[in-house]
């Protein structure tokens, strides 16, 4: 297929054709081999998994064959390849990795946005169904569906969401009861703010503006060449380079040190970026090969004369059930949701989180509680995760796929395989732990930039005297224009998500027939409103680094990137909820740091800046490094 | 002492070995590292091997035996990343102050 003298840009689309074979055609083979029959949704993304894993390995190889075994003749054929697959993703790659560090706090951020609840109700007086005169006032016969948020062993908070809430849309209103006793209770009205929603969609497209469905493919694409470059990276390292691995010049030249820095991060975090990387292409690629389409839903639920079994006892029974599972909320859902489809969360990009076969029947077509929770000791399919549904008037286990202590093998190792993207395992060290990697992976591209850039100013200087050429020029302003756009603006977001947060008593809400619907389309106008300055923010950003001087433009960036997060780490504050639970103490936390890490960094520019104008010759004017 | 939770206890101490065991490995990595001539290489890879091997023991107890591995190999990549740019920070702020 290819020989020694093949061109390289041959090769790349003889490996891009071979990839598109291998990965297109695994779901076609996995139904062949019978395989969704076996082992379902899981044994299809593992099959495809493998497929990424060798489609990745195979175009790696097939850019270095033919060169014989000198080490320094196949680091030469990478090396361009490496530099442009750098250059071309480096900055969404990097986007991508800012906003994932931000979604590791998706749910905290949700609960730290909402002014102060009212207090918990003990558990035992979380009667279910709720009294007629409760149901009367809130204009509802019988309700779809019950909420028992646990806020420690012995309280909850009892509420009824007005929508379905499937796994990576948008959060759902609800309504909160609080009840003093069995009999008497107030109503409050809760609007969750979509912001941690925007943050994980901007995550998924690695800040592309475009719909989910059309980015993914591209994200797919992407993943795979990042693959291939961080492997392509190991074998430009092999020749000698891996004599100076732990060495960081920070003086002297920027081209080494930018190297230095590029070659430390990218070796020390190879395997966390290569479980990125195909993770991601399986995430990206599920939705294209596996197509299901709607049927009419028929609603086969029956209502259901027993009364529903109580959260103590569902506790009581789950400890004794799975010991190291901890769970923090009961949903009991009593009618079918209609929208929750396989097809409605293979839209959504979801589709792992569903225990059951292809079907495009509703997930679940009787009523059942769903029980989330946590558990440090096993991984969890997703970030607090770990699910199990129950019988909702016996308590009788219905299924466990994504129970991590009770699954099966292959299920075991699919979770492992996105728990490993997702941290979620090893609870809050290991949110902290990916929290690092992910800056340290933002790090990494933005030293792959730079040294692109280096070294192509440097060629063009020799040739015709010149510090820039256009292509550099532009590139420099895009690659830093966006990364700077992308920290103001989720800054931005994380300072307008309390205020996007409504809490308010039911008796000042007098339509209460239309709420359901008034409080989706609110939160879609809430969810347009945040992409809209979002992408401002960006635009305003990239616009302002072509026009200031850098030095400037990098103090007015982070000032107003850590005023944002100050503004928010205020309000938050004087409301009370920045310390309401453990994970909000560490998004605090978190955000202190990166508040203080902001105006210390915009201090540091200025200081600097003050100690080299003396020193500014006229003659001399600086470069784009200085 | 009965009022530290035993898994805090098991955690710090698995953190605790687990960043000297991150410390000694890029001790023996090549590049600028700290020169340490009391610290025989032999001696500091089998120190290396049996602070690895106790602070995934005691992390298993935690977060088990798979996600103690996986936790370990964390916070080994994450330091490895910090240490050397920690390392150069310092290198240089003593270089500046000694011209």
């Amino acid at each position: 297929m290819t020989t020694p003298n093949t061109p390289l840009w041959r090769r790349i689309t003889i490996g891009i054709a071979c990839c598109t074979f291998i990965i297109g055609g695994s779901i076609p083979i996995a139904t062949w081999l019978n395989i969704p029959h076996h082992y379902d949704v899981t044994g299809s993304s593992l099959f495809l998994l493998s497929s990424c894993f060798i489609a990745l390995m195979g175009l790696t190889a097939l850019i270095g064959t033919g060169v014989g075994r000198n080490i320094h003749r196949i680091a030469r054929r990478y090396q361009t390849l490496h530099g442009w697959i750098g250059i071309t993703t480096g900055s969404l790659l990097a986007m991508g990795f800012l906003a994932g560090a931000l979604t590791l706090f998706a749910a905290p951020l949700q609960q730290w946005s909402i002014a102060r609840l009212p207090p918990p109700s003990p558990l035992e007086t979380s009667l279910l169904p709720l009294d007629k005169t409760t149901l009367d006032t809130l204009g509802v016969h019988t309700p779809l569906q019950y909420r028992i948020t646990l806020t420690s062993p012995t309280t909850a908070q009892l509420s009824l969401p007005l929508a379905p809430e499937l796994p990576l849309a948008l959060p759902a209103a609800q309504i909160l009861i609080h009840q003093t006793s069995p009999h008497t209770s107030s109503l409050y009205y809760l609007a969750p703010t979509p912001a941690p929603s925007f943050i994980g969609g901007l995550h998924r497209r690695m800040g592309l503006p475009l719909p989910e469905p059309w980015a993914m493919p591209i994200i797919g694409i992407i993943c795979l060449f990042y693959g291939l470059a961080l492997l392509s990276g190991v074998i430009l390292l092999l020749p000698g380079m891996w004599r100076n691995l732990m060495t960081v010049r920070l003086h002297g030249r920027a081209r080494r040190r930018w190297l230095d820095l590029h070659s430390l991060l990218g070796l020390c975090s190879m395997p966390f970026h290569l479980i990125i990387a195909l993770t991601t292409a399986l995430f990206a690629f599920f939705p294209l090969f596996c197509s299901i389409s709607d049927t009419h839903i028929v609603s086969e639920s029956k209502q259901n004369t027993h009364s529903l079994i109580s959260p103590e006892s569902v506790l009581t029974q789950l400890h004794t059930h799975a010991p190291h599972f901890q769970p923090y909320r009961l949903d009991y859902i009593l009618s079918p949701i209609t929208a929750d489809t396989l097809a409605a969360r293979v839209m959504l990009h979801a589709p792992l989180y569903s225990p059951n076969p292809l079907s495009s029947k509703p997930l679940q077509t009787y009523p059942f509680l769903f029980v989330q929770g946590i558990d440090t000791y096993n991984p969890m399919i997703g970030r607090d995760r770990a699910s199990i549904t129950l019988n909702p008037y016996t308590g009788s286990v219905l299924e466990e796929t994504n129970l991590s202590s009770h699954q099966s093998l292959a299920r075991r190792l699919l979770t492992w395989c996105l728990a490993l993207h997702f941290g979620s395992f090893g609870g809050e060290f290991v949110r902290w732990l990916y929290i690092i990697l992910a800056l340290c992976g933002v790090g990494f591209f933005h030293t792959a930039n730079q040294l692109w850039l280096n070294t192509h100013r440097k060629t063009i200087k020799k040739k015709s005297s010149r510090l820039e050429s256009s292509m550099t020029l532009w590139l420099d302003r895009i690659t830093e224009g966006s990364l700077m756009g992308c920290l103001l603006g989720l800054c931005g977001v994380i300072a307008l998500s309390p205020l996007t947060t409504h809490l308010i008593p039911l008796g000042n809400i007098t339509k209460m027939a239309s709420l359901p619907s008034i409080a989706q389309t609110s939160m879609m106008r809430l969810y347009q409103h945040i992409t809209l300055f979002y992408y401002t923010c960006f635009a305003l950003s990239i616009l302002s680094c072509a026009t200031f001087p850098r030095y400037i433009y990098r103090v007015l960036i982070l000032i107003l990137s850590a005023s944002f997060l100050t503004t928010a780490l205020t309000i938050v504050t004087l409301r009370h909820t920045a310390m309401q639970n453990t994970a909000t103490c560490s998004l605090t936390l978190a955000l202190a740091l990166a508040t203080i890490s902001l105006w210390a960094s915009a201090g540091f520019i200025l200081t600097k800046r003050m100690s080299f104008l003396p020193h500014l010759s006229v003659k001399d004017p600086p470069t784009p490094e200085a | 002492m009965p009022f530290i939770d035993t898994t805090f206890s098991l955690f710090a101490g698995g953190l605790g070995l687990g960043s000297f065991s991150a410390i000694l490995l890029w001790l023996q990595l090549p590049g600028q590292t700290p020169q340490i001539s009391y610290l025989n290489p032999t001696l500091a890879k089998g120190l290396l091997g049996v602070t690895a091997l106790l602070a995934w023991s005691l992390w298993a107890y935690i977060f088990g035996p798979i996600g103690a591995f996986f936790c370990l190999g964390g916070l080994t990549m994450a330091l490895l990343c910090l240490l050397p740019i920690c390392w150069a920070i310092l290198d240089t702020y003593r270089s500046s102050l000694s011209s």
